[in-house]
């Protein structure tokens, strides 16, 4: 389903951040990214949510080459991409719940189904009592929790998530990672860029280590599993 | 008690009311300024306007008015410097009169008084009855034609110069196509303010909406990822440019009111006799109700062309 063959990316006339990264992400797969700060995470995570293109080398997204796509073409793949931010990048002006229906209201459903989903979600995250605040009211774990049920309210084939449950207490992290796996088992590919190596030895899924600019791909047991069970 | 709950809401970090943009283009903005400069701009282009539909009338007026008239004028000194008397005068008008009275092109011929005749040149000379008891007037005569027929005037033209040749008939061509010539230039002036008024403004509108881009870069790059498409984005900044134009236009059109009133009394006041009292035609207010929307309309034409193409330079 994603592609990345020999995937090079540099910005301006500075030293490649990414070098001759190549993996695949099958459907319904679920991955973590790690690497230690600076090894070219967040510019993984941006080409992978369509924030920029490679500098070189081919990458392929739902079966199609990304490369001639013009930027009206790109809207529909970017629908189906989920992602929370390292910075959350929440619309400060907005409420939680109008940040949540956001990519609802983009994709043009109706108000009365936007309503209804949206409340359900975040009742569901624990925000049912703060869905009307503004986000700089909000506590950081609180901002996290937005940002995360409005990547994932679109049901996208795709989440990306830049340290998810950083902000948040352990149960709050669990439940949320489950909510992942929920995700996960309903056919969403996931990459989750974290440094918590408890939370990645608990939930066992392939890695993708970046070490200066170069990847390195760890299959987990369950990877073994689920490619034996012949879910991918 | 709305003021009180959105105060409250405020300080607690509730949001209020019904959400208006994705894009906080109510935050961090200048459209006091926007709403200033249109009315401005909108208020000068009424003005403009006013002036050429007032040109227009007076052209129109000064074309009908004279287009079937022309005077026969015999002065009162002769080719050698003599003076006519004033019986001599009158003798010649009656025979000029016995000439054109029942030619087929003439409807009417009017032989005109001597009081008349001061009460024309009265604007330049004043009402001094001993001076102008002392002048030397000639004879006018006022004729209304049924058809102008160019070739039966000079015909006319010939019979009375062979009684007098000093006589002349104005037809009141030349100094009526210098003032056509000049309202027309005036109309065309009009015109090319108006244009460059409503180029101004629409720079300013895009310098505006670019500005605004700028600052909300951040938003339109979420707004971007998350798979919006140009239009979804283009709609919230012509909504956005809509409503702070429409004001700005609406203001001016209320504006403008006083300064039609002010031109009106002052164009009774004085009765002049060559122009038209002010009159305001009422195509001119359908131009002036069309204002607030017209504007908009044309701003919001603009915005969408510059917001169209600044995301275009996003990746």
């Amino acid at each position: 389903m994603i592609k990345f063959e020999h995937v090079g990316l540099r910005y301006g006339i500075g030293p490649e951040v990414l070098s001759d990264v190549t993996f695949t992400l099958e459907p319904g797969s679920f991955h973590f990214l790690s690497g230690p700060s600076g090894a070219g995470k967040t510019s993984l995570m941006s080409l992978l949510y369509l924030g920029r293109k490679p500098t070189r080398g081919m990458v392929s997204m739902f079966g199609r080459d990304i490369a001639p796509l013009s930027r009206q073409q790109l809207v529909p793949i970017r629908q189906r991409i989920g992602v929370v931010f390292q910075n959350f990048r929440l619309l400060s002006h907005l409420s939680a719940f109008d940040n949540v229906a956001l990519p609802l209201r983009i994709a043009g459903k109706a108000e009365k189904e936007i309503k209804q989903n949206v409340k359900e979600l975040l009742e569901w995250v624990g925000l049912g009592d703060n869905m009307y605040m503004l986000p700089p009211t909000l506590s950081g774990g609180e901002q996290q929790r937005v940002a995360i049920a409005r990547a994932v309210i679109t049901k996208p084939r795709l989440l990306l998530a830049d340290e998810p449950t950083g902000n948040l207490d352990d149960e709050i992290g669990y439940k949320l990672m489950n909510l992942f796996e929920q995700l996960n088992r309903m056919g969403t590919t996931i990459v989750i860029a974290s440094h918590n190596q408890q939370m990645m030895e608990r939930f066992q899924h392939t890695k993708l280590v970046l070490h200066d600019g170069t990847l390195s791909v760890q299959k987990s047991e369950n990877w073994v599993k689920k490619k034996l069970k012949g879910v991918f | 008690m709305d003021w009180f709950r959105k105060e409250k809401n405020k300080t607690l970090g509730v949001a209020h009311g019904k959400r208006r943009y994705d894009i906080p283009l109510t935050q961090k903005d200048g459209s006091g300024f926007l709403v200033l400069l249109v009315t401005l701009m909108s208020f000068l282009v009424l003005i403009i306007t006013d002036g050429a539909f007032l040109m227009s009338t007076l052209s129109n007026r000064w074309q009908s008015g004279l287009e079937n008239k022309v005077t026969i004028e015999i002065p009162a000194e002769r080719n050698d410097g003599s003076i006519m008397t004033p019986a001599q005068l009158d003798k010649l008008g009656k025979r000029v009169m016995a000439i054109i009275d029942g030619h087929k092109i003439i409807k009417q011929a009017t032989l005109m008084k001597k009081e008349e005749i001061q009460q024309l040149i009265s604007p330049w000379l004043g009402h001094n009855d001993t001076m102008l008891d002392t002048l030397p007037f000639p004879v006018l005569i006022a004729v209304e034609l049924n058809t102008r027929d160019p070739d039966a005037l000079k015909e006319i033209e010939k019979k009375i110069n062979k009684l007098s040749p000093e006589a002349s008939l104005d037809t009141h061509e030349d100094w009526l196509n210098d003032l056509l010539r000049l309202t027309s230039t005036l109309k065309y002036a009009a015109f090319f303010l108006s244009l460059m008024i409503l180029l101004t403004t629409a720079t300013a509108i895009a310098g505006a909406v670019r500005s605004s881009m700028s600052a909300h870069h951040q938003e339109l790059e979420l707004l971007h990822l998350m798979g919006s498409t140009d239009r979804y984005i283009t709609r919230q900044f012509q909504r956005y440019i809509f409503i702070l134009t429409a004001k700005g236009a609406a203001i001016a059109s209320v504006l403008v009111f006083p300064i039609l009133g002010l031109a009106y009394a002052l164009s009774n006041k004085d009765n002049s006799a060559l122009l038209p009292s002010f009159a305001i035609e009422p195509v001119y207010f359908m131009f002036l109700a069309l204002c607030p929307v017209l504007m908009p309309l044309f701003s919001v034409l603009i915005a969408r062309w510059t917001v169209l193409k600044s995301l275009e330079e996003m990746p």
